[in-house]
């Protein structure tokens, strides 16, 4: 299994560098370009403009470009925004961690109620409940998030006055956990919806699919409690198929999750990431896109080692 | 049986469902009439008695509202962002009134001719700097400062956005701390409008660089608040100057900004009391707030319009863009007089824009150069399709569309359809498609399309349709700064045509305008220090537009914004808005009634 994970990770190394070229490469095919940001509507005149394109360095090829920016980015150098002129690297090092909360609280919330609502629908098959939580998760993966979340703030900020509507937390007080919680519910809520209505279907289906096989017709035949049946036998079968997404879904929370951001004024990547494709501001979307690859390869070889260890018929040499 | 007669309900079920979703949704997006036009245009309120000094409430903290997130870098002369944010913490020497007459603000008075300021050959400049002023750190302002800003912004190691102006200038020094010699290596017509900012040389000239300085993530200048806390896309938090030179003042003792990416939800957090005013909206977002108790608007009408750009050389072909060729219908100046007479333009300020902006008739309506005798263009539909005709555009297939039957440019039988470009903003949409009705009516097909800002604006080698010449009609907003010199020569002047990606590639002027007596106007203007010669010469601009039409003028936009009625002095030491400052200039002034 080591080995395999060894092999795996340096696998990757080539990956990451094939899609950093790919990605500069396709930054200099879209028209436009940084210099797009210094239009003539904000007083930009010509020379300025070539001024900023050299001190920028895209008078430069772009291989020399993109060699340039990568050796600087090996050694730690992530450059700085071509708009804003801040450090990629302060930028990401405050983003980050707020994304992470957010996103984190919210996968974790998804997970626990996708899955719950997702093995009693199907152990409950057909049943008054199994359709009212059928009904929820299509409403759930359905609502646009960003209606959602502008619905959440009339109702519990404007109306109610019970969850402030933006920000993370309140500004000019000490640090408070309650209030942190206060200002995640809503955002949280908003986004781990989508993912929560997902998971419970899959799981469903999934968990019916097992259920009716053989092997747990003889779990029961045995004797076991149900419960033994369902959680020992049954569900590690199930998750298999949501490791999957679940693997594939994670990643994004490293990338942001752009409308939920917006809607709630939390300043985190996804935010930063559309703000920086409209500017086309290279050091930041390539800093972005690296980290978000960097999490998409370190996830799929954690999905592929949890496959190992939930079913014993997989094994990697 | 009973399985299919089962299914068979499933279907029909869906099939109904469906129906009936579908037809529920609107078909066509609403058309601009359907909107009820409030009952009068809104009256202004009547500007507040300012209270005496003693009688004003202190302290408290004023929370705004923005949507647009520079980053955490404040430093005025990086980029070409907004200034709003560094209005609070940086004064300059010179101010504007609401009537763009200038005031002096760390100058005790105007340099002029007459009282010696200003030199005969207008090359040196002389200020009087006040006495007293400090920085929020306690320092003295002196002409060091002023020195310093100037050599600073010429730096070439230093990141500058624009210098345009501040190349001119050779020399500052300073005879005594509070006298500034400014001396111009040729004359400079806008002198006025610099510096930008004063920047504090005690604290700058320790670096040899002001690209990675603290100070530009927390600004402190000689205005009434300095930055303590700049949270990056989160907020930035001002405190009160405590040295600072206008007596009394400021009356609050906290100023924060935030950010809201989206504004419904910043809206909604105005109404709910959390922030108190909401910067930097537009018309359209106003209508929940007319006439709403509690809420004001406060609506600064200054020289930025939005006009229909048209480009006078052909669009299309290996010619696109160059001005010898000329654009088969926009070409002809009648065809554009004619696009003129048949917009409504009233009927969009009233309708569309809830009577809060003006009908627009120059490119600089307010200020000591404007002329209040222009008029704007007549509505008149009858006149419009006379015009075209009259010009060898007639319908002779009956479709509605007219085509060239002796016309001056185009070929024979070529239709008169153009495209209509603009960018993605609800408001802008609700006018382009009132357009297309109102120029449907006299015979002309237009195609309403958004674009891109880099479409729209980039650089030639960008793909930019202004500066490739490879557009029709575009539609935005473009603004004069109190002194049109530079911005005026910059859009219409001959030279700056746009001709390839290295002739001329990022100039501004699209619509291909080449007119011997603007360029020879704007040519003596650049080097005349007479301020009333100028404004002559100006007001003769304004009425060579209006004449020719490289642009159709259609509204004025004002800075909007949306404050909670407790939030007082907003309006500085006047009566009205004042469009050529920031709303938070006179934050000084500002205090909280509650």
């Amino acid at each position: 299994m080591t080995s395999y994970i060894a092999r795996r990770l340096l696998q990757s190394i080539p990956l990451l560098l094939g899609i950093s070229v790919l990605v500069f490469a396709l930054l200099q095919i879209i028209p436009g370009g940084p210099l797009g940001h210094y239009m003539r509507v904000q007083g930009a005149n010509p020379e300025d403009i070539e001024r900023i394109r050299h001190q920028l360095g895209l008078d430069q090829p772009a291989p020399v470009q993109y060699l340039r920016w990568l050796s600087r980015w090996l050694r730690g150098d992530w450059g700085k925004s071509y708009i804003t002129r801040e450090s990629v690297r302060e930028l990401i090092a405050f983003r980050l961690p707020n994304t992470l909360l957010l996103l984190g609280c919210s996968f974790t919330l998804a997970l626990i109620v996708g899955i719950s609502a997702g093995i009693v629908a199907a152990v409950k098959q057909y049943s008054l409940l199994d359709n009212l939580l059928t009904i929820f998760s299509f409403i759930g993966f359905s609502v646009p998030v960003f209606w959602l979340g502008l619905i959440m703030i009339l109702i519990f900020t404007v109306r109610l006055n019970w969850l402030p509507g933006g920000g993370m937390y309140t500004l000019g007080e000490p640090f408070s956990l309650t209030d942190r919680i206060r200002h995640l519910a809503m955002p949280v809520l908003a986004a781990a919806l989508y993912n929560a209505g997902i998971y419970s279907r899959y799981l469903r289906s999934s968990l019916l699919e097992v259920i009716n096989l053989d092997y747990i017709r003889t779990a029961r035949a045995k004797g076991l409690r149900e419960r033994v049946v369902l959680f020992r036998h049954a569900a590690r079968n199930a998750l298999i198929p949501l490791v999957t997404i679940v693997a594939m879904d994670l990643p994004y929370i490293f990338g942001g999750a752009v409308l939920t951001e917006t809607i709630f004024s939390w300043p985190g990547m996804g935010r930063q990431f559309w703000k920086a494709a409209l500017d086309q501001d290279y050091p930041v979307l390539l800093t972005m896109v690296m980290i978000v690859s960097t999490a998409v390869v370190v996830f799929n070889l954690l999905a592929d080692i949890v496959y190992a260890v939930l079913d014993p018929r997989i094994r990697y040499d | 049986m009973k399985c299919l007669s089962k299914w068979a309900i499933v279907i029909f079920c869906v099939i109904a469902v469906s129906l009936a979703v579908g037809c529920a949704a609107p078909a066509t997006p609403e058309a601009p009439t359907a909107t009820p036009p409030p009952a009068a245009t809104p009256t202004p309120p009547p500007p507040p008695p300012t209270p005496a000094p003693e009688e004003i409430p202190r302290g408290g903290t004023l929370t705004m509202g923005m949507w647009e997130d520079p980053g955490t870098n404040l430093n005025p002369y990086f980029g070409f962002t907004i200034h709003y944010w560094m209005a609070p913490a940086l004064q300059r020497l010179i101010g504007r009134d609401p009537d763009g007459n200038p005031y002096p603000v760390l100058a005790t008075e105007i340099p002029t001719l007459q009282n010696g300021g200003v030199s005969e050959d207008g090359k040196t400049i002389t200020y009087n700097l006040r006495e007293g002023v400090k920085w929020a750190d306690g320092e003295d302002f002196t002409c060091e400062d002023v020195k310093f800003t100037f050599e600073a912004v010429k730096n070439p190691d230093n990141q500058v956005g624009s210098r345009l102006g501040y190349t001119s200038v050779e020399t500052v020094e300073c005879p005594d701390p509070l006298t500034a010699v400014v001396k111009y290596s040729e004359f400079y017509a806008p002198w006025m409008t610099l510096p930008l900012f004063v920047i504090p040389e005690h604290i700058l000239s320790q670096y040899d660089s002001w690209n990675d300085v603290d100070w530009n993530q927390y600004l402190l200048g000689t205005g009434p608040f300095y930055v303590t806390e700049n949270v990056s896309g989160d907020h930035v938090t001002f405190e009160k100057n405590p040295y600072y030179w206008e007596e009394g003042k400021p009356y609050l003792d906290k100023f924060i900004i935030r950010y809201f990416p989206s504004r419904e939800a910043g809206l909604a957090l105005l109404e709910a009391g959390e922030i108190d005013i909401f910067f930097d909206l537009t018309e359209a977002d106003m209508a929940p707030y007319i006439d709403k108790p509690g809420v004001v608007i406060y609506s600064a009408q200054g020289n930025a319009m939005e006009r229909l750009v048209l480009n006078q050389s052909v669009p299309t072909g290996p010619n696109h863009g160059n001005p010898d060729y000329p654009h088969p219908i926009l070409g002809d100046l009648q065809v554009r007089r004619a696009i003129e007479l048949a917009i409504d333009k009233q009927a969009i300020v009233d309708d569309l824009l809830y009577g809060l902006a003006t009908v627009a008739t120059s490119e600089y309506p307010r200020g000591w150069a404007a002329d209040p005798t222009l008029e704007p263009s007549e509505h008149d539909p009858e006149q419009a399709m006379t015009l075209l005709k009259e010009a060898g555009w007639i319908d002779e297939d009956g479709d509605g569309i007219r085509e060239c039957h002796g016309c001056l440019y185009a070929e024979e039988g070529t239709k008169a359809e153009l495209s209509l470009n603009t960018t993605t903003l609800k408001l802008r949409e609700l006018v382009g498609s009132f357009l297309v009705e109102n120029l449907g009516d006299v015979g002309i097909l237009v195609h309403f399309e958004t674009r891109t800002p880099t479409e729209l604006w980039g650089i030639w080698e960008e793909g930019g349709n202004g500066t490739q010449g490879t557009f029709d009609i575009q539609m935005w907003t473009d603004f004069t700064p109190i002194d049109p010199q530079d911005s005026m020569y910059n859009k219409y002047h001959s030279s700056q045509i746009p001709l390839s990606a290295t002739e001329c590639g990022a100039c501004w002027n699209y619509e291909r305008f080449a007119n011997e007596e603007f360029d020879r106007l704007m040519e003596e203007n650049a080097a005349e220090p007479d301020m009333e010669v100028r404004k002559e010469n100006f007001q003769r601009i304004w009425r060579i537009i209006q004449e020719e039409l490289p642009v159709i003028y259609l509204y004025n936009r004002g800075q909007i914004s949306v404050l909670n009625d407790y939030v007082k002095g907003y309006l500085g030491p006047w009566d009205e808005p004042d469009p050529f400052e920031y709303l938070t200039t006179y934050l000084q002034d500002f205090y909280l009634e509650k």
